[in-house]
């Protein structure tokens, strides 16, 4: 049983970098704040709930577990509305959106 | 009490909309006595009429026809009563209306539409309105039916002296025991969770005083509306629904960006992406804004009521946008199973285009010409 659990912790651990990762690499290589945003809202907010997931196995069914879920809750409450924010103040600002063809 | 069509012999006419609200006998009693004056004074006949908006199609609630039908009923009664005790000079007619809507949830504007109608084809004018008219939609970031029947609508617009003020808002809400007992029972389990249980006596207790406090603070300013318990347990439930197919969606458009990002060739096509939600209210819009975000690929720009703006990162998720999926399941959970049978955001946009590309001036009370009108404003915002 504790093994099971291990592994599952390694894998969400790991996959959790995977798209942590992911994210770095977006913010590293698209070409404009919107795409940008893109990769670090969504991207990041995956590799952190995953993160926790990890941090609830470990606990077990212990209040803790609750506390992570509830930081999960408001990970999925605050980080799209924290890119919706960053996208809309560009957009009120004017800024134009990269579109393919736009290569520089 | 049944809606009266084609009337029209009446000089003036005076047009209340009607709604379930604490001041509408007054209202009523007001705009009974302004019509019974207007009558005395020109010695014309003058109609005053009576309209609620209600949805056919639409579960029951504050617009299905039977509670519709007795609210009008209990206006006019209150109208007949007044004018009868007022003084009986001059020929006043109570009459009722009962406009359809296309759809439901009814939007704010097609509800002002209905009303609309109804004071054009009498070629009414003067509208009364009760300082606590509540439209029975929830307005997403709207304005008030004032604002859009004075201002938008330019009808020669009265407020009814009503004896309690008007709330300006809806943030304070009346308090009640329902309020009170659902904050106090949120805090105290959110006590409870994030106390633990080691000292369960100290925690049951300072639990409670902390909860009694919030409760006291904060019930009148945390619900737009009385909480039902049916309803919550329901809504509850459909969260519980849709909370995994939002997680299922997040891991699948994730995976798919990761491939785009790590992709050598960076194969991304972006684009903004305009349409027009199928949902109302503000918690609805804020729950499918928030999960187009969250789904990779899709990012809500901007919200102007129901316009949406969304940048697409690549054209499958564009597609998946346009599919309507999360809509869909947002309007699971917020209006119940059977608003899942609504036209996907393709298919809207497919009969915006019909209609733009035919005339889609042509006004009629039916589901298509609602549906026209809705295209109409969706253009206007995109040439603005």
């Amino acid at each position: 049983m504790v093994e099971y659990g291990t592994v599952a912790v390694g894998a969400l651990v790991v996959s959790g970098l995977f798209f942590t990762f992911v994210a770095v690499v977006g913010i590293y290589r698209l070409p404009d704040l919107y795409t940008r945003t893109h990769a670090a809202s969504k991207s990041d907010t995956l590799g952190a709930l995953l993160a926790l997931a990890a941090v609830g196995v470990t606990f077990g069914v212990d209040t803790a577990t609750i506390k992570v879920a509830l930081l999960a809750l408001f990970m999925l409450i605050t980080s799209p509305t924290a890119a919706h924010a960053i996208a809309r103040a560009a957009h009120d600002q004017d800024i134009e959106p990269w579109q393919r063809g736009d290569e520089s | 009490m049944t809606t009266e069509l084609g009337s029209g012999d009446a000089d003036f006419g005076f047009l209340v909309p009607v709604s379930d609200s604490p001041t509408l006998d007054e209202t009523v009693e007001y705009a009974a006595r302004e019509a019974r004056e207007v009558a005395a004074e020109t010695d014309e006949h003058v109609d005053l009429f009576l309209v609620a908006p209600i949805t056919p199609d639409g579960p029951p609630g504050v617009t299905d026809r039977d509670d519709v039908d007795h609210l009008l009923e209990r206006a006019a009664a209150v109208a007949t009563d007044t004018l009868e005790m007022t003084d009986p000079e001059g020929s006043v007619d109570v009459r009722t209306a009962m406009p359809e809507l296309a759809r439901y949830p009814p939007n704010p504007v097609e509800y002002v539409d209905a009303i609309v109608a109804v004071a054009d084809e009498r070629e009414i004018e003067t509208v009364i309105v009760d300082p606590d008219h509540r439209m029975p939609v929830e307005t997403p970031i709207g304005r008030s039916i004032e604002t859009e029947l004075r201002d938008i609508r330019g009808f020669d617009l009265e407020m009814a002296p009503v004896e309690r003020p008007a709330r300006k808002g809806r943030l304070v809400t009346r308090g009640g025991l329902a309020q009170f007992l659902s904050v106090a029972g949120l805090s105290f389990g959110f006590y409870l969770v994030l106390g633990g249980f080691g000292d369960v006596m100290f925690d049951l207790v300072t639990g409670g005083v902390t909860a009694l406090l919030v409760a006291g603070v904060l019930s009148r300013i945390t619900f737009e509306q009385t909480p039902q318990p049916t309803r919550v347990v329901t809504t509850a439930w459909r969260w519980l629904l849709y909370v995994p197919y939002l997680l299922w969606k997040i891991v699948t458009a994730n995976v798919q960006i990761a491939y785009v990002v790590l992709h050598p060739s960076l194969p991304i096509d972006p684009t903004m992406e305009r349409f027009e939600a199928g949902v109302w209210g503000g918690t609805a819009t804020t729950t499918l804004a928030n999960s187009i975000t969250l789904t990779p690929g899709t990012l809500t720009v901007d919200v102007r009521n129901r316009e949406f703006v969304v940048h697409s990162l690549t054209s499958g998720s564009r597609e998946d946008l346009l599919d309507g999926g999360l809509e869909r399941a947002v309007r699971f959970v917020f209006y119940g199973r059977s608003a899942m049978r609504y036209p996907s955001p393709r298919e809207r946009l497919a009969v915006n285009t019909e209609a733009n590309a035919s005339d889609g001036g042509a006004e009629t009370e039916t589901g298509t010409g609602n549906a026209a009108a809705g295209d109409d404003d969706g253009t206007a915002g995109e040439s603005s």
